[in-house]
């Protein structure tokens, strides 16, 4: 089994903060992988590292065999991303984020049946014309789901994609994880919301300032057992 | 004391010790205190320089056009918050949602702010230098210059009441047609009157012309009309203030429909574009023209000096000057922080594979063509109106001004959009890029650096060949374009990239 996610040392440093310290993490091909922790662990400075948004400190990224901080774009072209706050431009509307995307990436024409029908899976067809500024907060992380999943990355890295969202988008969003650690996509996901991590994904890391303070197959960390246990590691 | 009363009392000074503190770095705090002294440094020195100043030449002059003066203050004082939405906010107002803000505060907020602003403090120096002028060296100065304060306040209140008064009518659909309607009728009278009248005979008989030969019996020893007048404004000013207060909050306890309309209506799809660069170009457009403060602050700067170069026929030499004025103006609205267009979307944006380069080269189109289209707007109107035929000089002395300028404020925006990103939505029409006090320092340094290159070159329109202007137009435009060039070099640096996405999506 390959691997499409591989970090090794992985260090962040904002001035004297650190916000990520010697983090190894390995995601193979058709897998899912859970962040969980508490707020300031690491988990989203993680994510911005590994979507290219953020330059490490230390440390090496390979993402779908490419090193993520000298080959910035072309490991780019292989990754899908949800950022943990907004991710949409505020006036334009879904469609225009679309456009964009696709133009960047420079998908094939077809891209449109997929994305209407992503869209639709969310909810979002009749608002697909409407700038995101008035969009709800669940609207808004619906939407930035759709536009990390619709190309069908090689990785997909969602943080925080089931914050403030109905039972219907963590469904649709559940079930594009799956859809595509199926076809052989690593799936990183960011969360607070153990039980969908746990849903989700195969493995969960239980990050602690800045470190990993824990790794275990999420059936581990399920049920009220699992709860306890991580609730243990969080302090 | 009632509960509410204390609330009220107690909540300007801590939301303005909670913005200061927010001022972190020590060179900003250093640049708003020597700003804020200044200020009141600028005006004595405008007074001693009034008073020192040759009367016999510039007297009669000041005398004719003093009410003017006095009168375009007003007229800037009272539109500049109507077309801001009751002008700058201490903070964001979702910042602020959860707190009982009362409209006792929010009204003093914007009255505290209203001379945050470059052109209300530049009028104010000019005011005060035409009060010592029309007095003369004489220690009666004070009480006028006192009479000229207690205007300023005056109108000050009375451009924030309106202002108010104007935002809660705009709440809705009825609201606004009278507004506009209102204003075509000004307009539409005002037009009447400068065809039937003349301008320069409607500005003589300006209100203001009461205040001013207020000035002139304070000059001559006598007080009556002075004291008349100060109690007046005494009386008038606490009213005001009062009136603002009921308005604001009238206008904020409104159930309105303007700020959901525009963002839940479906918008026409466009075509995909041809490549990356018209691409990201759609959606900057799309974010300039479809952000309220912009549509309008665009409006203000673009059409505004328009009407006013229509209406008042300036000669080709002040043409020359008003290039610096518009881009500049064109610059403050999003310019000084280009990036914060993207907002939030600004992760996602960064997440996609493309030369970063690209993402700033379509900011400084959006941006450059923005400025242009102003400046272009507010030349034109301004050539039409002229009273004779230029000569080639003045051509290629007003077309260097309108590049040079417009090659300035674009320059100057992407390096300071890049040192001092902010967080700014642009989305109500109060919001602006950067933080009230910020913006200050911003338009004191476009004004300043924009006005220079206009003085050069209406300076350089009285000399007999044409090609002098062209001459001196181009080592300033290629230094600019080498400065955007060198901004692009710096945006390839992907630390500095990091730290101005995250600061501008923050949320």
């Amino acid at each position: 089994m390959s691997v499409l996610v591989e970090v090794q040392g992985l260090a962040v440093a904002f001035g004297p903060v650190v916000a990520v310290d010697d983090v190894d993490l390995t995601v193979p091909t058709g897998s899912a992988v859970a962040l969980v922790g508490r707020n300031g662990a690491g988990k989203s400075t993680t994510l911005r590292v590994l979507a290219g948004v953020l330059p490490p400190s230390a440390g090496s990224v390979r993402v779908a065999g490419i090193d993520a901080i000298r080959q910035r774009a072309a490991a780019k072209a292989r990754v899908g991303y949800c950022p943990d706050v907004g991710g949409l431009i505020p006036r334009a509307t879904p469609w225009e984020h679309l456009q964009l995307a696709a133009r960047l990436r420079g998908l094939a024409a077809g891209w449109e049946t997929r994305a209407r029908d992503l869209l639709d899976r969310f909810d979002l067809g009749d608002a697909v014309d409407r700038v995101t500024a008035g969009f709800s907060h669940g609207m808004g992380r619906r939407m930035s789901v759709v536009l990390a999943a619709f190309h069908q990355p090689e990785v997909l890295l969602l943080d925080e994609p089931f914050d403030g969202v109905d039972p219907l988008g963590v469904e649709a969003t559940l079930e594009v994880i799956e859809e595509l650690r199926v076809r052989g996509s690593a799936v990183v996901v960011s969360t607070h919301l153990l039980p969908l991590a746990v849903e989700a994904c195969e493995e969960v890391i239980v990050l602690r300032q800045g470190r990993i303070a824990a790794a275990a197959p999420a059936t581990e960390l399920a049920g009220e057992q699992g709860a306890r246990r991580y609730r243990s590691l969080l302090s | 004391m009632s509960v509410r009363r204390r609330r009220e009392r107690g909540q300007l000074l801590p939301l303005v010790a909670l913005r200061w503190a927010m001022v972190r770095s020590p060179r900003s705090r250093d640049g708003l205190l020597l700003l804020a002294g200044l200020v009141p440094a600028l005006c004595a020195a405008t007074v001693v320089a009034g008073l020192l100043v040759d009367r016999d030449n510039l007297v009669f002059d000041i005398q004719i056009l003093a009410p003017s003066v006095f009168l375009g203050f007003a007229a800037l004082t009272v539109l500049g918050p109507i077309a801001t939405g009751t002008g700058s906010e201490l903070f964001p107002a979702d910042q602020l949602v959860a707190y009982p803000i009362t409209p006792r505060t929010q009204f003093r907020v914007s009255l505290l702010l209203a001379p945050l602003n470059l052109a209300w403090i530049i009028q104010l120096v000019v005011l005060s230098g035409v009060t010592a002028i029309l007095t003369g060296p004489t220690p009666l100065v004070l009480p006028a210059l006192l009479a000229t304060y207690s205007y300023i306040v005056l109108v000050t209140a009375i451009g924030q009441a309106l202002a108010w008064l104007v935002e809660g009518l705009r709440q809705t659909r009825r609201g606004r047609h009278a507004l506009w309607a209102t204003a075509a009728a000004i307009f539409v009278a005002a037009l009447l009157a400068a065809e039937t009248v003349g301008p320069s005979q409607i500005l003589d008989h300006a209100p203001t012309l009461y205040l001013v030969l207020s000035i002139f019996e304070i000059a001559a020893g006598s007080y009556s009309v002075f004291f008349a007048d100060l109690a007046l404004m005494a009386v008038l000013t606490p009213a005001v203030v009062w009136l603002g207060v009921r308005a604001c909050d009238w206008t904020v306890r409104r159930v309105g429909d303007s700020g959901a309309q525009p963002e839940s209506r479906a918008l026409l799809r466009r075509e995909p574009r041809r490549d990356a660069l018209s691409e990201l170009l759609a959606v900057d457009r799309a974010s300039v023209w479809r952000s309220a403060p912009l549509r309008r602050g665009g409006f203000v700067v673009a059409l505004m000096p328009s009407a006013i170069t229509a209406f008042a026929s300036l000669d080709w030499s002040s043409l020359v000057l008003l290039p610096a004025l518009v881009a500049a103006g064109a610059g403050l609205l999003f310019g000084v922080n280009v990036f914060c267009l993207d907002s939030s979307g600004a992760l996602w944006l960064a997440s996609l594979p493309h030369p970063p380069r690209l993402a700033f080269v379509a900011k400084t189109l959006v941006l450059g063509e923005f400025c242009a289209v102003s400046v272009a707007l507010a030349v034109l109107a301004g050539a039409l109106s002229a009273d004779r035929r230029p000569t080639p000089t003045e051509v290629a002395a007003l077309t260097g001004s309108a590049v040079v300028c417009v090659l300035t404020v674009v320059t100057m925006c992407m390096r300071v959009s890049m040192a001092r990103p902010h967080r700014a939505e642009l989305r109500t029409r109060r919001d602006a890029p950067a933080p009230p006090g910020t913006m200050v320092v911003y338009s004191a340094r476009l004004a300043l650096s924009t006005t220079l290159v206009a003085i050069a070159f209406s300076l350089l329109a009285l000399v007999p060949w044409w090609w002098v202007p062209v001459l001196f137009a181009v080592p300033l435009s290629v230094r600019c374009v080498l400065g955007l060039f060198d901004a692009g070099r710096r945006w390839d640096d992907d630390r500095l990239r990091a730290v101005v996405t995250a600061t501008v999506a923050a949320g």
